[in-house]
């Protein structure tokens, strides 16, 4: 065991697993983050907290961490490399390790342009496979100088994200397996809005067996609206949806039904599908649908290890 | 802009040695004549006119207009193109400093155009008479 | 070569409202080949201003003067005798020329005419793109020519990032990926397989992290010192 988290422990003893998502709110109000706390609770292994997603502001991922602890749940800590230079984000994992958070989440992040406060400077120190390799090496005891840590290093169970649906297409495993020799333990995907492509894209992985030496968790978000997938669909960069998913949406009568359906569909072919180590659900805006995709899909109660 | 029957404008005109310059020596052979404060200035061609000669020009001169081939007829093929494009640069920039952007302008005859050189610029002269004194004239 | 864009007219015009006598200056380098503030750009600028000023009843004596370089203070000395007689300098150089030239004349005003956008390349009349961001250390060896630093709106390293589809980049639709080339550029050298492996943590501390920089050449250097 590297950290010791329910997540990890979950996907070592090769069971599947699921893992949520929490925005934390553009305000102070801790009560929103409980809130939804509350509602996720035994739902999933993990809920990863959100960096500032978007570049707009928001409570820390951290802070949101420590309000999911509390709470009795466990954190996925979120940690992108626009903002902050490797100075703070070591400090940052210690301050996050020291509170008991195991999971650390290593992203690029979405570029500022798009976020609330377009006009400030990004960092961009270190990208996100230095910053896997940045946390390998803190958990083993070392800087990212080099410099040797006088006391226990941090326990830290890594994350990373993956695209399957950016271009290049064949690079985009070739740079899974960089995030792996990195010393990523597991990857959460993209939300798969294409199973063809990823189909595609989890053939190539397996062909170079880097399932094996990565978690993968394929990323579920139901769909609300065909507006919605039309959107992502077409403005979205790094982002495919089917036109055979748009299609079943824009037929349906009631279109968060099917959608929910969908996702449920998806999850269920993705636990036969062989290399992927469980799910990872980004119910954007709708968090209070997850338990009854869990449910529906046949991944609740959780196992307990 | 109230007009001062006295008001004679002072214009720079710079012509194209292929189509205007030789129009308005066809309209010296008819012996048509055009406003004495009308100041003749012959390019290669048209497409040698430069926003930096525009507004030299209108330092000293109330407005100012380039004479170029026809359309489609420049011996150089594209530069009465980018006279026009030069005169649209320079109206950009009088406008930027409030001053009416009417002072610059190009207009397009053929050499054979004795008649319509004295159109033009008398044209021309009659509309500035009618803007008024440049109120951005540095050499008074 | 350095790109500048001048300055809209009515900023250089609140710079200069308190003056009555000024040197338009151009500089014939790089802002000469970006119409920027060459001699030409430099005619148009005094036109404007002294057409602007006498508009407003307020006359401006505009002198205007193009050096072979403003950032080398031997053309300043040049000019010296120029400077003189104006209350301000407006430099339409790059940020180093118009410094140069406030060192030179610490006794004078001197107002920037143009901003200095970035070092880049000349793709077509009257558009130019980014290419160095003068880090200080080279890495176009390992990316294939196409620079990561300058290029990737993130400058990350290991890229390209999920941002990347159609060799685009997800920050500006008519930006190409820099990682989406660079990959291309080594697939057709047969070098693609050189992107496997990782690209350390860069040391910013050549670039403009280390503080100001300043570049020592003893070999160079002459016994007298300057």
């Amino acid at each position: 065991m590297k950290a010791g988290s329910n997540l990890e422990k979950m996907m070592e003893s090769g069971n599947f697993a699921v893992t949520g998502e929490i925005g934390p709110p553009k305000s102070c109000n801790g009560e929103i983050v409980r809130h939804h706390a509350k509602m996720l609770k035994g739902w999933c292994e993990s809920f990863n907290l959100t960096d500032n997603q978007t570049a707009i502001v928001r409570l820390s991922s951290i802070g949101a961490g420590q309000l999911l602890l509390e709470e009795g749940l466990e954190p996925n800590i979120q940690i992108v490399c626009r903002d902050r230079n490797r100075i703070a984000i070591q400090s940052d994992v210690l301050g996050a390790s020291a509170l008991g958070m195991k999971n650390i989440l290593c992203l690029s992040g979405d570029h500022q342009k798009f976020g609330n406060h377009p006009t400030s400077k990004n960092v961009y120190d270190v990208d996100s496979i230095q910053l896997i390799k940045i946390l390998d090496g803190m958990r083993n005891g070392y800087f990212a100088n080099g410099e040797e840590m006088k006391d226990e290093p941090p326990k830290i169970y890594i994350g990373c994200a993956a695209n399957p649906f950016a271009d290049p297409f064949e690079f985009r495993v070739t740079r899974l397996e960089k995030k792996a020799d990195a010393g990523a333990d597991f990857c959460q995907t993209q939300c798969i809005l294409d199973m063809e492509r990823f189909e595609k894209w989890m053939e190539l992985v397996r062909a170079r067996g880097l399932h094996k030496r990565i978690k993968i968790l394929g990323g579920i978000t139901p769909m609300k609206s065909v507006k919605a997938a039309r959107y992502m669909k077409k403005f979205v960069a790094g982002m495919m949806v089917s036109d055979d998913l748009i299609e079943r949406l824009d037929k349906a009568e009631d279109v968060k039904a099917e959608g929910v359906q969908i996702a449920i569909e998806q999850i269920e072919h993705l636990k036969k599908m062989e290399g992927i180590a469980g799910v990872h659900i980004m119910a954007i805006a709708w968090e209070e649908i997850v338990p009854e995709i869990c449910k529906r899909a046949g991944l609740a109660p959780r196992p307990q290890v | 802009m109230s007009t001062n029957q006295n008001f004679q404008p002072k214009i720079v005109v710079f012509a194209c040695e292929n189509s205007g310059w030789l129009a308005a020596e066809h309209a010296a052979e008819l012996c048509l004549s055009y406003p004495e404060k009308v100041e003749m200035i012959k390019l290669p061609c048209s497409g040698k006119i430069d926003v930096l000669f525009f507004m030299k020009a209108l330092e000293k001169a109330d407005g100012t207009a380039v004479l170029a081939c026809q359309k489609e007829n420049c011996k150089f093929l594209k530069g009465n193109v980018r006279a026009e494009q030069r005169v649209s640069q320079t109206g950009k920039i009088l406008k930027e400093i409030g001053i009416e952007e009417e002072r610059v302008g190009i207009f397009y005859l053929a050499a054979n155009m004795g008649h319509k050189f004295t159109e033009i610029v008398q044209g021309f002269y009659d509309k500035i008479r009618e803007l008024g004194p440049n109120p951005g004239k540095v050499i008074k | 070569m350095i790109i500048a864009e001048r300055k809209p007219i009515d900023e250089i015009l609140g710079f200069l409202s308190q003056h009555q006598k000024v040197l338009v200056l151009g500089c014939g380098g790089c802002v000469t080949v970006c119409l920027a503030g060459g001699e030409k750009e430099t005619g148009i600028l005094s036109s404007e201003l002294a057409m602007a000023r006498s508009k407003e009843g307020r006359p401006l004596e505009v002198a205007q003067k193009t050096i072979e370089r403003q950032c080398d203070f031997e053309y300043l000395e040049g000019i010296r005798h120029m400077v003189k007689d104006v209350d301000a300098i407006l430099s339409l150089a790059c940020g180093i020329g118009i410094q140069t030239c406030a060192e030179a004349f610490p006794d004078k005003f001197v107002w920037p005419g143009v901003n200095t956008k970035f070092l880049g390349v000349n793709l077509n009349v009257g558009e130019w793109a980014e290419r160095c961001q003068a880090c200080g250390q080279c890495v176009l060896d390992k990316t294939g020519g196409i620079c990561p630093v300058a290029r990737c709106s993130k400058s990350i390293f290991n890229g390209p990032c999920g941002g990347s589809q159609n060799g685009k980049c997800e920050v500006d639709p008519d930006t190409d990926c820099a990682w989406a080339l660079i990959h291309d550029r080594l697939a057709r050298l047969g070098q693609v397989e050189s992107l496997r492996e990782i690209l350390p943590v860069k040391d910013w501390s050549y670039s403009r992290d280390g503080g100001p920089r300043k570049l020592v050449r003893e070999d160079l250097e002459l016994e007298s010192g300057k």
